[in-house]
């Protein structure tokens, strides 16, 4: 009995000591996981995928072709005016592109405010005289582009309803067409200022009814409403900026006359993405 | 050809000599630019006066300097001036009177003759005429007018004396 109780009492005791032996290991291997699980980098979770579903087909819109002009400077403002602000209904589309193109031909010119005239008599080649006067002018194309430049930017900056910038835009273009010589034909002669614009304008505005806006708006204009006085100030502005030209006039000068006839017309027109104006 | 006319860039420089202020008759000479060249080659002899050309070649120019010359010895074979008899305070006096292209009509009398042959003379001295022979059939009214710009004679300021 004493032999096992002395046999059984060290085993105790080592069964013990290794327990706690062990408990301790445990313990220092436990702190030590939290130590390295504090010293790990955590693990970024990964977001959840969204996918977007963008409309990518190109909208197509019913136009004319902008190489039809002969300057850039009317291609372009065609494709500020129909593909950027979407102006594509009827009539404006037609009488605007129209419009367009009649100052895109023209050659006509205004006589420059700065100018001397001086009267030429040359001896030619033959021995006769040629007769002219020179003098320096502005080109009208290039006045009304820059005119037409002025009036967006005026826009870009207030709120008009897209149905005033158009008539707007419109009036403003029919009221300079006394200036384009090549139309001269279209209209009685020995008519003052007033009249022949309104003559033009009925030759042009063939589809808007007589009672439309744009007639409304061409009046304010004659009578100078001040609601509108930033048109002649978009005028005045284009002109005081003007490349002047040296011109000489020469006696029985002819024009060659622009056919209406010859524009744009409605049947003309194609199906054209956005993306290629 | 030589080499001065294959650089010859086709502008015309222009410049003036004031004949006589009053009545603002000009003599105008058109030179060639050629560049890297100091010397000028005279284009044109031209009379304008108050902004209206009375003559366009040398013969034509020279013309008129002889009919200065002639004054009152001058007859109905002139071709510019023609000898009148006007009153300027009672008083009797020769002139010439040459008419313009608008029909406007300017008097010269004897000492502005003179005076305006004078300063012809002066003003043509020490330029070569060789190119101005050969070539002065060449011009035309886009030339000048071109020509005219460019040296600031279309300008309003420009002119101030």
């Amino acid at each position: 009995m004493l032999l096992i109780s002395i046999l059984i009492i060290p085993l105790i005791a080592y069964v013990i000591f290794v327990s706690i032996g062990n408990k301790k290991r445990e313990h220092i291997e436990e702190e030590k996981k939290e130590i390295e699980e504090e010293v790990k980098p955590k693990e970024i979770e990964k977001s959840k995928e969204i996918m977007l579903y963008f409309q990518t087909d190109s909208i197509k819109i019913s136009a004319y072709s902008s190489y039809a002009f002969r300057g850039f400077k009317a291609s372009n403002f065609y494709k500020k005016i129909v593909a950027n602000r979407l102006f594509i209904d009827e009539p404006f589309h037609t009488t605007f592109f129209q419009l367009l193109q009649i100052y895109d031909q023209t050659e006509s010119w205004v006589k420059s405010f700065k100018t001397k005239e001086i009267k030429l008599k040359i001896r030619m080649k033959n021995g006769k005289f040629a007769e002219g006067t020179s003098f320096k002018v502005y080109s009208v194309s290039k006045i009304i582009f820059d005119f037409l430049g002025n009036i967006l930017e005026y826009f870009d900056n207030r709120r008009y309803s897209k149905n005033d910038q158009k008539n707007v835009i419109l009036t403003a273009l029919i009221w300079k067409l006394d200036l384009v010589i090549e139309l001269k034909y279209l209209c009685q002669k020995n008519l003052n200022n007033i009249d022949q614009r309104e003559c033009l304008a009925k030759k042009l505005l063939i589809h808007y009814e007589k009672n439309h806006e744009v007639f409304q708006i061409l009046h304010m204009l004659e009578v100078k409403h001040e609601n509108l006085l930033f048109v002649f100030e978009s005028y005045n502005k284009a002109l005081k900026w003007q490349r002047e030209y040296p011109y000489v006039q020469k006696e029985g000068e002819q024009y060659s006359a622009i056919r209406l006839e010859d524009l744009a017309s409605i049947n003309s027109k194609k199906l054209i993405s956005l993306d290629a104006f | 050809m030589d080499d001065n006319i294959s650089k010859y860039n086709g502008e015309i420089d222009i410049s003036h000599v004031i004949l006589d202020h009053g009545k603002n008759i000009k003599l105008l000479r058109g030179f060639e630019i050629v560049p890297d060249i100091d010397k000028r080659y005279m284009r044109n002899v031209v009379i304008m006066v108050s902004d209206e050309f009375v003559t366009s070649n040398l013969t034509d120019s020279i013309r008129l300097r002889e009919e200065l010359i002639l004054f009152t010895s001058g007859d109905l074979q002139n071709k510019f001036l023609y000898p009148t008899t006007r009153k300027i305070k009672k008083e009797t006096v020769h002139s010439l009177v040459l008419t313009l292209p608008s029909k406007k009509e300017v008097f010269i009398g004897r000492a502005e003759a003179r005076t305006m042959v004078t300063i012809w003379n002066m003003a043509m001295q020490g330029y070569s005429f060789s190119r101005l022979s050969e070539f002065e059939t060449s011009q035309s009214l886009e030339t000048w007018t071109r020509a005219l710009e460019r040296n600031g004679y279309l300008e309003i300021d420009s002119m101030e004396y």
